[in-house]
This record gives structure tokens, C-alpha cells and sequence, in this order.
């Protein structure tokens, strides 16, 4: 697997000198200078509620775009193209896991976790290359801990546990270049966590995936290559 | 698109308002395909009423009462004409047959028509079909009378039975030809057309139960009984009305041309099918508000399906914000929600298809025994799939509703919802 490299700085995720504010007049609720994750990297980014943590993974999924500034994934400026290109290119490159409700109700767990595949055509060629969708999305469930008998089983009779398991398989199908995993862990207890996190590295690594991990629970920053406080990087309201 | 292998276990999901939804469009379906397949019986049973006759001919009146009276023994000639203009216009050059009709006299609500046994042979409704013989045969005695199969089921006659015909056409009449009662020689089948219900004499027989009732009431003195009628030498002075088969189809304009300028007296000759038509145009209108209420039924359907699909929005907007997060477009849930109500609209219809042709086979028979029309279970018309298309456009379009406020909040709530 190949992954375009930002050629300035080799880094997968580059932010500069970016700006963002949600309404015009409003005021500026993010403000980045410099902040870049290099390929293969496990970052840990820890920010209190409010501090703008899911603002900037909007920003770095292309559903919002910056009023001022950089944001560079996988060597695509994210400014330089339209609404239903950063749609496609979210699609392609990124894996979302959220802190809950991360499930189809109505779909399976294989159903669930094949769900990236219907909509990015690489990212079906990636989980396909050696196997089917289907057999792929069961190793996935299988490698992260879930039961062989519960593939077929409806999403919404799991646990939370295993629903987040099933949402990191999903991120991880098809192998894209960068996991976004938006404070996965909260829903579950201390133990739990760590397994969770030590299964999320595993797959990671196995799938060439750079981890961007989102949490306000700093007990976890130690497992990971690097950790960065939102508060540190984003200057916005400093200022004023 | 893949998208769309979504829409069942999403439907699936909500079975229970969905199936709500499918059912309240069969059956709206199944009442518009029903009151068309009605609306077209009725009018085929109608307009099937009189085949192969050329022209009607009676004193001259309006096209469609002539043809009321003299077809739908409904009303009464305001005038007769006399036997000689009838036998005059017979014998015109272009007439291959001619059936002279006389009414006025009914049999306990029956109209009584005093006609030829070339009747038997020349009258055709339907697709020119014969009058048959259900048990006897035509009259050929003064008092024999042929019922039509209505008469006979409504008052238990067959072959033989006596009937005493009742002056006037009133169902209650005082003043009863009791002098004179006639014998069932014949009972016909069914035609689906006003002849069941009608009570056939010779148009002798409408002369002899007259004799002595010339002044409209029995005359005393002047009674006559049926033994001393059969005796005279009877034969008619004036017909209602009498049909017409010409030889060769050009001759139909002419010889309508000769009688409407007849100078003995005022006669007025009607092409059968121009007049129904114009019948038609006029009770046409309940047809056209019977098709108006059952669109507005299946307009009710849809919107229910719409009312359906708006109320399970706002519990789907975290289906949806997950779908976008695995790399769902806008554009795919515009397509999830539409395709939906595709599924619905056409599921709906394809069970109201089925539905209509369940009550039809069920209700067949009682329709044509209490209401006298033929429904004919055939399959479905040009113009009932058009329809059919049209409340398909029309579910896909009030579909495209839901399915662009999806589009909308999908945009504005990105990938995660703010709980």
C-alpha cells in the first residue's frame, strides 16, 4: 500500500496557520499555527469539552473548511476542492470512530463494518485485495474480540463495549490512510479501555494507519507515540 | 447504487408504519382501479344495450327520450305513430328488417311490449348477441307472453305461469286487464340490459286487452272476453316506436333523411349509438366525480405516506449522521429516502393491484345479480396503467420531500450530532 506523503514535511496530517470561526461574525473558535501527525504516527490529542476538539476534526474530515489557512491529509489540500470531492475524499481516506451510537441499527455487525465499502470504491479494493468484503469484515470482528456467533446479529443487541469494537473495525476496513477516533473510550470502563486501545494500535499497525485518538481522559496519553494538548496549539481567544 | 441495498432492512426496520403506509396506498389504489374498472363496465353494459340496429323510429320527440322510452323502457311516449306510416317506412327500399315496438301497459312494475316475434331475431346487444331462450319459446298465441330473466327470478314465473298485465306503467295499478290474462310461453336469458326486465307480448295482444278500454277505462257494456278476442280480426292502429336494419350501411343517412321529412306526420329517426352517446354525456358527470373522489383517496394515501416518512426523520438523523461518517454523500441519502418511498409507492401498488382483483373475484357474482352489471375481470387497460404511473410519479415526487430535508440536515449536521 502506497500513502501520499505531504512533500514539503512527510507528514500525513498538516494544519497551517489555520483559522475558523462557525458563524462570520462570530467569534474565532479555532486559531492553529502548526500542527502536523507523520505517517504511521499514534497521536494522542487531549482537550476539555469545548476546546474546539470536534471542530477540528470537521475540519479535518473537509465537512467544514477553514476561513483562513492550510489543512493538508494524505497530501490533498483540503481547501482546493469542492464540498462533494471532500465528500468523496473522506469516503476514500479517513476511518471515524465516535464516542457512541456509531451503529446501523437495523445492519449486522458485518453489514455495519462493510458499510465504508458502499460508498469508497478504494477502500473496496483495499479490504478485497486478498479476501472477500464479507470474510474481511469477519477477521476485522474476529481479530478485535467479538464473538464468531455474533456476526450475523443485529447491531443494537450488542453491548457498548462491543459496539465500539465493531465501529474500530469499521474505521479500519479497507485500510485507510488515517483513523479519526473521537473520544472512543468514554462510553466504557477503565479496563476496557486500555484493551480497546492496545487492539485499536494492533490494527492500526497491521492496516499501515496513522491514529489521530481524541479523549479528555489523560490515563491513556502514555500509551501513545505522542500526545498534544488542543490548549497548547490552538491560540484562539488568547488574544482577546 | 449500493446505497439502495440500505433501503429494505431500513423499511424493515420500521415494518410496522411502513406496512400502514403500504396498505393505506393499496387500498387506495384498489378503490380507483375498482371504480375505473366499475366506471367502464357500467358504461360497455350501457352502451352495449342495442347492437346491429340501424335506426330507432318513433313520433318525433328528442334523440335521447326516444331512446329512453323506446331502449330503457324509461318514461312514456309523449305521442305514438299511426300503423300505416310504420308499414310505409317498412317497405322503404333500404330496409331489411324492421321490429315495430308498442308501449305503455306494465306488469307489477314491468314495462309490457307489445312487439313482433321478429324481435327474437333482429334486437342484438352486447356484441351483436341473440336474445336466447332460457326455457320455452317466442309467443304465438294472443295472450302467450315472453319475461325477461329479471321478471322471471323477481316473481318466481316460468313456462306456463299465469300474469295479468296492469294498464299503465305504474308498479300498483287499480286498473288491472284482469279480463284477459296471459300464459309464460317463454323465459329469456339473462342479458345484463333493461330487456330482462321486460314483460314481451304481441302487439295483437296490446290491441285485445284495449278492446272496450278505449276511452282509458272499462267501458261497461263493451267487455269482451279473451275467447271472443281470439276470434277478432285484431290489428293495430299505433306503435310507439320500431327498429330499424337497413341492407346496405350507406342507406342508414338516407332513409333517416326520408323519415325525419316524412310529410304524413312528425317522425324522427335516431342513429342508436349517436344517441347513446349523447345519453352518456348526460349521467357522465357522477362518472366524472366518482373518478374525482377516488383520486383524492389515493392523493390521502400519499400523504399519509408522506406524514409516514416526515415523522421517522427526526429519529434518523443519527442513522444518517452515520452513514455520512462511513462516507455516505448527501446525494446517497437523498437517494436512501427517495428510494424508499419508491419501494412504499410501488409495494402499495402492486398490493392494491392484487387486492382489486381479490374483491372482484369475490364480488363478481353478487354485482351482477343485485346491480344487473357485468364487471368483467380482465387485465388492466392503457388508461389504468396510466394512472397507475401517474400515483407512482406522483409518491416518487412527494418522496423527493423527505428526501431533500434529509439532504439538507445531513449537511448542517455534519458528522456527529450534537446531543
Amino acid at each position: 500500500m502506497t500513502q501520499n506523503v505531504d512533500p514539503d514535511n512527510g507528514s500525513l496530517v498538516a494544519v497551517d496557520s489555520l483559522r475558523f470561526s462557525w458563524n462570520a461574525d462570530g467569534p474565532t473558535v479555532l486559531e492553529i499555527d502548526q500542527f502536523s501527525i507523520a505517517v504511521g504516527e499514534r497521536v494522542f490529542l487531549r482537550g476539555a469539552s469545548g476546546s474546539g476538539k470536534t471542530t477540528l476534526l470537521s475540519l479535518l474530515g473537509g465537512v467544514v473548511v477553514p476561513d483562513a489557512g492550510h489543512i493538508t491529509v494524505s497530501g490533498q489540500s483540503l481547501g482546493a476542492i469542492g464540498r462533494g470531492e471532500r465528500d468523496r475524499f473522506r469516503a476514500d481516506n479517513i476511518g471515524f470512530i465516535f464516542q457512541m451510537f456509531n451503529l446501523v441499527p437495523y445492519l449486522s455487525l458485518v453489514q455495519n463494518v462493510a458499510l465504508p465499502c458502499r460508498f469508497s470504491a478504494s477502500r473496496y479494493q483495499r479490504a478485497t485485495a486478498s479476501n472477500s468484503l464479507e470474510a474481511e469484515s469477519e477477521r476485522l470482528l474476529l481479530q478485535l474480540g467479538l464473538p464468531q456467533d455474533s456476526m450475523h446479529r443485529k447491531a443494537s443487541d450488542l453491548s457498548v463495549g462491543q459496539q465500539q469494537r465493531v465501529a474500530a473495525a469499521r474505521a479500519l476496513l479497507g485500510s485507510p490512510p488515517l483513523i479519526i477516533a473521537d473520544e472512543p473510550t468514554s462510553a466504557l470502563d477503565a479496563d476496557a479501555r486500555e484493551t480497546f486501545v492496545s487492539l485499536l494500535f494492533d490494527e492500526c499497525e497491521r492496516a499501515g494507519s496513522t491514529l489521530l485518538f481524541v479523549s479528555h481522559d489523560r490515563s491513556l496519553a502514555t500509551l501513545f507515540d505522542r500526545s498534544v494538548d488542543l490548549s497548547d496549539i490552538n491560540t484562539a481567544g488568547e488574544v482577546a | 447504487m449500493k446505497i439502495l441495498a440500505l433501503t429494505f432492512p431500513s423499511l424493515w426496520n420500521r415494518k410496522f408504519t411502513v406496512l400502514l403506509t403500504i396498505l393505506s396506498i393499496a387500498l387506495s389504489v384498489a378503490l380507483l382501479l375498482g371504480v375505473e374498472k366499475i366506471r367502464t363496465s357500467a358504461r360497455a353494459s350501457f352502451s352495449s344495450t342495442i347492437s346491429g340496429t340501424d335506426l330507432i323510429i318513433g313520433a318525433r320527440t328528442g334523440p335521447v327520450q326516444l331512446l329512453l322510452y323506446s331502449v330503457f323502457r324509461i318514461g312514456n311516449a309523449t305521442n305514438n305513430m299511426t300503423w300505416e306510416s310504420y308499414q310505409d317506412i317498412a317497405s322503404h327500399k333500404s330496409v331489411k328488417w324492421s321490429v315495430p315496438l308498442s308501449l305503455g301497459d306494465s306488469h307489477r312494475g314491468y314495462a309490457v311490449l307489445g312487439t313482433t316475434s321478429d324481435y327474437f331475431e333482429h334486437y342484438r346487444y352486447g356484441r351483436k348477441q341473440q336474445l336466447e331462450f332460457a326455457s320455452g319459446e317466442p309467443f304465438d298465441d294472443l295472450f302467450h307472453a315472453v319475461v325477461g330473466s329479471e321478471v322471471a327470478s323477481a316473481l318466481g314465473y316460468q313456462t306456463g305461469s299465469e300474469i295479468v298485465v296492469a294498464h299503465g306503467t305504474g308498479s300498483v295499478s287499480f286498473a288491472n286487464h284482469k279480463d284477459k290474462p296471459f300464459v309464460v310461453s317463454g323465459v329469456l336469458e339473462r342479458t345484463g340490459t333493461p330487456v330482462d326486465r321486460t314483460v314481451h307480448v304481441s302487439l295483437n295482444a296490446i290491441e285485445a286487452i284495449h278492446i272496450g278500454w278505449e276511452s282509458g277505462a272499462p267501458q261497461a257494456g263493451k267487455q269482451v272476453s279473451a275467447e271472443d278476442a281470439r276470434k277478432m280480426e285484431l290489428h293495430p292502429e299505433a306503435i310507439t316506436a320500431f327498429l330499424v336494419g337497413v341492407k346496405n350501411k350507406i342507406g342508414i343517412f338516407q332513409l333517416q333523411r326520408a323519415v325525419n321529412e316524412y310529410r304524413e306526420e312528425p317522425l324522427l329517426a335516431v342513429l342508436p349509438g349517436v344517441a347513446l352517446q349523447e345519453l352518456w354525456s348526460l349521467i357522465g358527470v357522477a362518472e366524472k366525480a366518482l373518478v374525482a373522489v377516488s383520486i383524492c383517496v389515493v392523493l390521502i394515501g400519499l400523504v399519509g405516506m408522506l406524514t409516514a416518512i416526515l415523522t421517522s426523520l427526526n429519529e434518523r438523523r443519527r442513522e444518517i449522521a452515520i452513514l455520512r461518517s462511513c462516507g455516505a454523500r448527501p446525494g446517497h441519502v437523498f437517494t436512501l429516502f427517495i428510494g424508499e418511498a419508491v419501494v412504499v409507492t410501488v409495494t402499495g401498488i402492486a398490493l392494491g393491484i392484487g387486492l382489486l382483483y381479490l374483491v372482484l373475484l369475490a364480488t363478481q357474482p353478487i354485482i351482477e345479480s343485485k346491480f344487473g352489471l357485468y364487471v368483467g375481470i380482465s387485465g388492466l387497460t392503457p388508461y389504468d396503467l396510466t394512472l397507475l404511473g401517474i400515483v407512482f410519479v406522483a409518491g416518487a415526487l412527494i418522496g423527493a420531500v423527505p428526501a431533500i430535508l434529509a439532504y439538507r440536515r445531513s449537511l448542517a449536521d455534519g458528522l456527529t450530532l450534537r446531543i
